[in-house]
């Protein structure tokens, strides 16, 4: 029965097109966010021009312009007023567009668009054709070559490297390790692709938590490229080739060619002797492999044929044999090396250098015998150890021992650096390499029912288990005292492992035998967690019970199911809704992740970790936006928008610098091999104003309208900057000016430099390393600021060393030490005059042409210090008027002019609103959420280090000193909103409370013509004559009960020089 | 008869003329209400009971904060004159509802809870200086009576020893009433109608020769001048049984002295010789009671304060150590927790054994 079905499944495999499932996938694997790629473009453009100008004391008049011209391509310029950029500097805007080059500036300064979503340089990427290579070297080794990309049906194919990039690395990594022993550096923003209840879902390294399920690839289906490699290009070029014969041939072919021994020792530079010693065949010297090679050259005899020939090489007289070409047994050699071998450092007199392989299996160790008098034609001799631990064969070769040296397994104590040189990687080679390596190193064990590798190399065994992937064997990696553990389980993998690669061990053997038989079907682990919602989608569109699916349980609960569970359901739903003819989208969904390329995986730590490299690496590929990457699979987003930026259009920049001198326009394209910028055109052309920049960009993107698009991100730009006017043409042609609010220039802020405590361990250790100091003293007197030299030399005591030690030559340890003693030495608080608020007063200007409300009110805090970062906020308020009256507050976010627009949620202004008690404004507020009301409010924290959480820089962490300096000027601003609000209340209820003594009238008068028979209407009459004559007195007798809460506040609050204002506009 | 009816008439007529004479000048009206607050209660040492001082505060039409008051007055004084003119009786509850209505043009109501129109009522009471029941308006009957005396009402002849499992119920008026038999030896007034009926049940008046009493929470203006005429005219005395707890001892205080809200006719309500039974705080110990205590909430805790301070207590020593014994104990006992030690622990040990032992608090 089941092999019927397994049957009907390879046919229907055919059948299921995966066109649907594809363009239902594309946009989540493509993962290219072009709505976001047209603002990060404009924001770069318009704080680039913000900045000039205000270096150049320029009032800023900036024009954005974007133009559709495509469905999905867009023009966008940006134009300035500023002081233009000379030629020489061209370039650099380009890199400002890319990366954001401020790095690590002591100065308030406009966000910069960090981009650096990337890995750590030793990370390893496997290649299409077997090879593994750390990210770092792909570059230089590898730069076109295929990597795993995963396709919409959740395959992983091959896909080619478009672009290599190397960017500075951030101040933090994101290091993730999961259950089966995986483990990444990447950085914050680097999107990984996760399983959740909603299905797939790329998600921000720094998103991520404990628990979440990430894709790690299942197999890795290298391509073999028949190919031979020649042992011979192993080989040095000073190396001898013993063979006479093939020696007589070249030279009596030459003497021919050049007539006579003379010329042809002329030709190639040797003496004539040298050649006749050589005919002679009595001189042991033979000529090197580069003569050799020099002379078929000459002679245009084939590479084929020298290393047919070329068999038996060696030194001073000794020659050993070697094969044509790197063959299994060669690889099950360097397998018997890599576990259980050993090759000399020293070089034995007469022997050579001595190779050992201890092992006490006879078997392996005859095979080992025959292995090296087939490859090599030297003899072992068996030795008994003198201490009776065991047997091992040995023989001595120098140049064998060089040829294992040349496959990255070093002499002397090998076993915890040994690697496989890259060119061996390739499965048909790695497959005899891993079963000697197996054999030799590899047990099974009979209890826990698995293969288990356990070798002192940590990096070895992430490889290792890459090697295992191209023949689909899933192994887990974890920790075990000093060595580590390859662990290979589940009765799927066993088999594979069975299959591909066994032992040749016959103990182990049978017991791999034995425990692939014992396991049960059920000892699947690879694992989908969350299909519940994706069987349940199922359900209710094909109609099916409970009962149509084998497990309904899995309907009512999430549960993480096994490949073997799922591939039972899925052919049980294949079979019943086989006779509809058409297989429906959700169930080829299922069998797409039923045969995925990718498993998934618990994260079983998150950490945050410096960067070891100053670099990040990073690739593009030409089909896809993913890779895999230490096994894991990543998103290579940051490349999205640099590709988008190039989309083989260069971007073009019209400058002018001055009245007199001649705008130029230049057209820039970036050398992805070198990953620079170069002017590729250069032009005199006009330009309509004396002085400015103009940046012209064509890119892939989608404009989007709203509160994280273009339009609210310039309104509000222009609020933070009521210096500059922005002139927004929009796509549809719409003209929409910001005015200036005031014509002053912000103050400049000053450059300081750091403050001991306002400095991470990173970047104090590059600062240890980059400093013109000569001593340590001097280094912390003049890097930072606040250190006396008699702080520093006390310092330098604490940490037991000297004062007058090199900086540069710290190592971490000392480092380290010192930075500990640093954060914890007293030190003055850094000066707060750097800051460049843009003040309570413009602020308010600013929001009052941008929000049409009825009152405003503002206020700046003085300068406070976080972390010995000197910090300000100023916030900012709208009420009333046109603003909507209900739903929650708006919330503008600003850090050093720049607005935030993502990320509201995790930031520290969010959050000091949100813990405000708006209650006591009036205001209404569920606990943990921003108020309700017709309100506008504005925040702006200006530092010289804005504690960003993340890279991307749209949200500010939670220092307390900061959250409390925002809800103190939160509170103010509050406080007089409230004020305001209760000012109108109080009007409209004395007004209804005037038509509330006009309505008691006739009920008094009725009762009191009862009771004393005078007229109603009598009684009436005077009541409202008495009522219009004193209605105003009667007013004013309201209770007064307005100043309550201003007393509690106080005393929250110590008295502080504050500038503040407050304005009611009249709007009828 | 009639003419008792005409002066309560001309009190209100006056009440409404003032105002109108005010109207007329073209003034503010206002209305003179004596203040009914703890500020302006004295407790007269004479005749041992509350008094009401000689505050006065005026109720204006023109203001925003007396204006709802204002209207409710002349609106319940007009009722209450309609009642008088037609000679029928209201409740409490019936001249809420004539009371309450819309004002037309507005969301306002004339009166929107019943305590609303009750506390003008009894402000009404003091402006004219006729009582509730003068003036047609009767409380609900509340409280039960048992015991071996023999009455005549409204020409009826009623022995309140033979009323079944309910007693007679006692009405909000009993000036009225005839007392032609009466044999009982004192009068046990409890707090909780549950007790009552436990008492009842075991037949307690029969054996003890008393007569049981209870209403249920405060004690209402027909029990207390019942419980005064029977005292006055026969002189049966008075114990009080209550919760031990503030409450309870408030409702023994406003039985002795009088309450806040009606000092003004305390001088017919309070019975300056009344004891109290229990529950007193020695008898927690005696009776093994430590388990069933209930303890305090903040609430009863700042009653008892309050209650400490009155001038009716302060300078009573056994009281002041009733009271800190309390505190110290910082719970409350229900009547009920007696019934720990057994169903009719309470009609066959706990009351004879007070009774027999005379100890009782002044």
């Amino acid at each position: 029965m089941t092999k019927t079905i397994a049957e009907e499944l390879a046919k229907k495999q055919q059948s299921i097109s995966v066109s649907e499932f594809f363009t239902k996938n594309r946009h989540l694997l493509g993962f290219d966010n072009p709505k976001r790629a047209l603002l990060t473009t404009i924001k770069e453009g318009v704080d680039n021009s913000l900045d000039a100008c205000q270096e150049a004391k320029i009032l800023p008049t900036i024009k954005v312009k974007i133009k559709q011209l495509e469905e999905e391509r867009y023009s966008v310029e940006v134009e300035d007023n500023g002081p233009g950029i000379v030629k020489k500097q061209i370039p650099n805007i380009f890199a400002k567009l890319l990366y954001g080059s401020k790095f690590h500036t002591m100065i308030q300064s406009r966000g910069q668009q960090g981009i650096g979503i990337c890995m750590d340089p030793d990370t390893l990427i496997p290649l299409g054709d077997g090879k593994v290579l750390p990210i770092g070297e792909i570059a230089e080794k590898k730069p076109n070559a295929d990597l795993f990309v995963l396709t919409p049906d959740l395959k992983l194919g091959l896909g080619k490297i478009d672009k290599f990039w190397k960017i500075p690395s951030p101040k933090y990594l994101i290091n993730l390790k999961t259950l089966g022993g995986k483990e990444i550096n990447l950085t914050p923003e680097n999107p990984v692709l996760i399983r959740s209840e909603n299905g797939f879902e790329w998600k921000e390294a720094v998103e991520l938590k404990e628990s979440d399920y990430i894709a790690v690839s299942r197999k890795l289906g290298s391509h073999i490229k028949n190919i031979k490699i020649p042992l011979f290009d192993l080989l040095d070029n000073n190396i001898n080739i013993d063979n006479p014969e093939f020696l007589d041939f070249l030279l009596y072919k030459l003497r021919k060619k050049y007539g006579t021994w003379d010329k042809v020792g002329r030709r190639f530079g040797i003496s004539a002797d040298r050649i006749k010693g050589w005919r002679k065949k009595y001189i042991k010297r033979r000529p090197t492999k580069a003569l050799i090679k020099k002379f078929c050259k000459d002679l245009d005899i084939s590479e084929e044929r020298i290393i047919e020939e070329c068999t038996r090489v060696g030194r001073l007289g000794t020659y050993v044999n070697v094969p044509q070409y790197i063959n299994e047994k060669f690889m099950r050699f360097l397998g018997f090396i890599s576990g259980d071998g050993y090759s000399q450092n020293k070089i034995h007199n007469r022997w050579g250098r001595n190779i050992s392989f201890w092992n006490n299996n006879e078997y392996l160790r005859e095979e080992f015998k025959n292995i090296v008098e087939d490859l090599f034609g030297i003899k072992c001799k068996c030795i008994k150890h003198s201490k009776g631990r065991g047997y091992m064969m040995q023989f001595s070769s120098s140049l064998v021992a060089e040829l294992i040296n040349k496959c990255d397994i070093p002499s002397g104590k090998k076993s915890d650096i040994f690697r496989l040189n890259s060119f061996l990687h390739r499965k048909d080679l790695l497959r005899p390499y891993l079963q000697a390596l197996f054999d030799c190193e590899g047990s099974v064990s009979k209890e826990r029912r698995n293969v288990n590798f356990m070798i002192r190399n940590k990096e070895m065994t992430y490889y290792l288990s890459l090697f295992l992937l191209q023949f689909g064997v899933i192994s887990s990696i974890n920790k075990l005292r000093e060595d580590t553990r390859l662990c290979i389980r589940g009765i799927n993998n066993l088999r594979k492992f069975q299959k591909e690669i066994t032992f040749s061990h016959t103990t182990k053997k049978s017991d791999l035998n034995y425990i692939i038989k014992m396991e049960s079907n059920k000892s699947n682990i690879e694992t989908i967690p969350f299909i519940k919602k994706q069987l349940l989608n199922l359900k209710n569109s094909l109609n099916l019970s409970k009962k149509d699916f084998l497990y309904p349980r899995l309907l009512s609960k999430d549960k993480t199911v096994t490949f073997y569970t799922l591939e039972k359901i899925v052919n049980k739903l294949l079979s019943s809704v086989d006779n509809t003819g058409r297989i429906p989208i959700e169930l080829q969904e299922l069998y797409c992740l039923l045969n995925s390329d990718v498993v998934w995986t618990k994260i079983i730590s998150r950490k945050t970790v410096s960067p070891k490299s100053p670099y990040v690496y990073d690739l593009t590929m030409k089909q896809g936006n993913n890779f895999i990457a230490n096994g894991v699979l990543v998103h290579n987003s940051a490349a999205v928008l640099y590709s988008q930026l190039t989309t083989g259009k260069p971007a073009k920049i019209t400058s002018k610098i001055g009245k007199n001198y001649p705008a130029h326009y230049y057209e820039l394209k970036i050398d992805t091999k070198n990953n620079e910028p170069e002017i590729v055109i250069d032009k005199e052309v006009s330009f309509n104003s004396d002085h400015g920049t103009k940046v012209e960009l064509e890119m892939e993107a989608i404009y989007q309208k709203g509160t994280r698009g273009v339009d609210e991100y310039l309104k509000q730009t222009s609020i933070a900057n009521p210096h500059a006017e922005i002139i927004y043409v929009d796509p549809e042609g719409k003209k929409i000016i910001f005015p200036r609010a005031s014509e002053e220039l912000p103050k400049e802020p000053k450059e300081i430099r750091p403050h001991p405590h306002g400095i991470e361990l990173g970047i104090f250790i590059s600062m240890l390393q980059n400093t013109n100091s000569k001593t340590l003293t001097s280094f912390f007197t003049n890097d930072f600021i606040r250190v006396s030299s008699i702080t520093a030399k006390r310092i330098c005591d604490e940490a037991a060393l000297k004062s007058t030690e090199k900086p540069q030559l710290m190592d971490r340890d000392g480092a380290e030490k010192l930075y500990r003693i640093l954060q914890k030495t007293k030190l003055i608080a850094p000066p707060t005059n750097c800051l460049s608020p843009i003040g309570a007063e413009a602020l308010q200007k600013s929001l009052e042409k941008e929000i049409p409300a009825e009152f405003f009110a503002s206020v700046t805090r003085p300068a406070a210090v976080y972390r010995g970062n000197p910090f300000q906020v100023e916030a900012a308020c709208a009420y009333g008027g046109q603003l909507e009256q209900e739903g929650p507050i708006k919330l503008f976010r600003f850090a050093n002019r720049v607005p935030l627009q993502y990320q509201q949620s995790a930031c520290a202004i969010t959050k000091a609103v949100v813990d405000t008690n708006w209650r006591n404004y009036t205001l209404s507020q569920s606990s943990g959420a921003l108020p309700q009301g017709p309100i506008v409010i504005a925040v702006h924290l200006v530092s010289i280090w804005v504690p960003f959480t993340s890279e991307s820089k749209e949200a500010i962490a939670h220092y307390p000193e900061i959250i409390k300096e925002i809800k103190l000027a939160v509170q103010e601003v509050g406080r007089k909103i409230a004020s305001h609000i209760r000012r109108t209340v109080r009007v409209r209820e004395q007004r209804e409370r005037a038509s509330l003594f006009e309505k008691y009238i006739p009920e008094i008068a009725s009762s009191l013509s009862n009771l004393t028979k005078s007229k109603k209407t009598d009684i009436q009459e005077k009541l409202n004559k008495i009522l219009k004559k004193s209605l105003k007195d009667i007013l004013q007798e309201l209770p007064e009960e307005d100043k309550e809460d201003i007393k509690e506040e106080k005393k929250n609050e110590k008295k502080e020089k504050q500038s503040t204002l407050s304005s009611r506009r009249s709007r009828k | 008869m009639k003419k008792k009816k005409s002066n309560q008439l001309s009190a209100l007529e006056g009440l409404g003329s003032e105002v109108v004479k005010q109207i007329n000048k073209g003034k503010n009206p206002e209305i003179p209400v004596p203040i009914r607050a703890l500020s302006n209660v004295e407790f007269d040492e004479k005749t041992k009971t509350v008094r009401l001082g000689k505050k006065i505060s005026a109720r204006y039409f023109f203001n925003v904060a007396h204006a709802k008051k204002f209207l409710q007055t002349l609106e319940v004084a007009s009722i209450s004159k309609n009642l008088l003119k037609e000679q029928k009786h209201a409740s409490l509850r019936d001249v809420f509802y004539m009371a309450k209505r819309t004002i037309p043009g507005t969301k306002v109501n004339i009166v929107d809870e019943q305590t609303e129109s009750d506390s003008v009522l009894e402000d009404l009471e003091l402006i004219t200086d006729q009582s509730r029941e003068q003036l047609n308006v009767n409380a609900n009957k509340n409280g039960s009576v048992a015991g071996k005396v023999v009455i005549e009402d409204k020409g009826d002849t009623i022995d309140w020893g033979r009323l079944g499992s309910g007693g007679w119920s006692i009405p909000s008026n009993v000036e009225n009433i005839k007392f032609k038999k009466i044999s009982a030896k004192y009068i046990l007034y409890m707090e909780k109608a549950a007790v009552w009926e436990r008492l009842h049940e075991d037949k307690f008046w029969d054996k003890q020769n008393c007569i049981i009493m209870s209403s249920q929470g405060q004690t209402t203006r027909g029990i207390r001048r019942l419980l005064q005429r029977l005292t006055s005219e026969f002189k049966i005395p008075i114990y009080i049984l209550t919760d031990m707890d503030p409450w309870g001892h408030y409702i023994y205080s406003v039985i002795k002295f009088g309450s806040i809200n009606l000092a003004h006719i305390s001088e017919k309500m309070a019975i300056p010789n009344v004891k109290f039974l229990g529950i007193h705080t020695s008898d927690i110990e005696k009776y093994k009671l430590e388990k069933h205590l209930i303890k305090f909430k903040d609430t009863d805790l700042s009653r008892l304060k309050q209650i400490k301070e009155y001038a009716w207590f302060k300078d009573n020593k056994q009281w002041q150590k009733e009271f800190l014994e309390m505190k110290k104990l910082g719970a409350k006992a229900e009547i009920q927790a007696l019934s720990s030690r057994g169903i009719s622990f309470i009609s066959d040990t706990y009351l004879p054994e007070k009774i027999k032992s005379k100890e009782f608090l002044d």
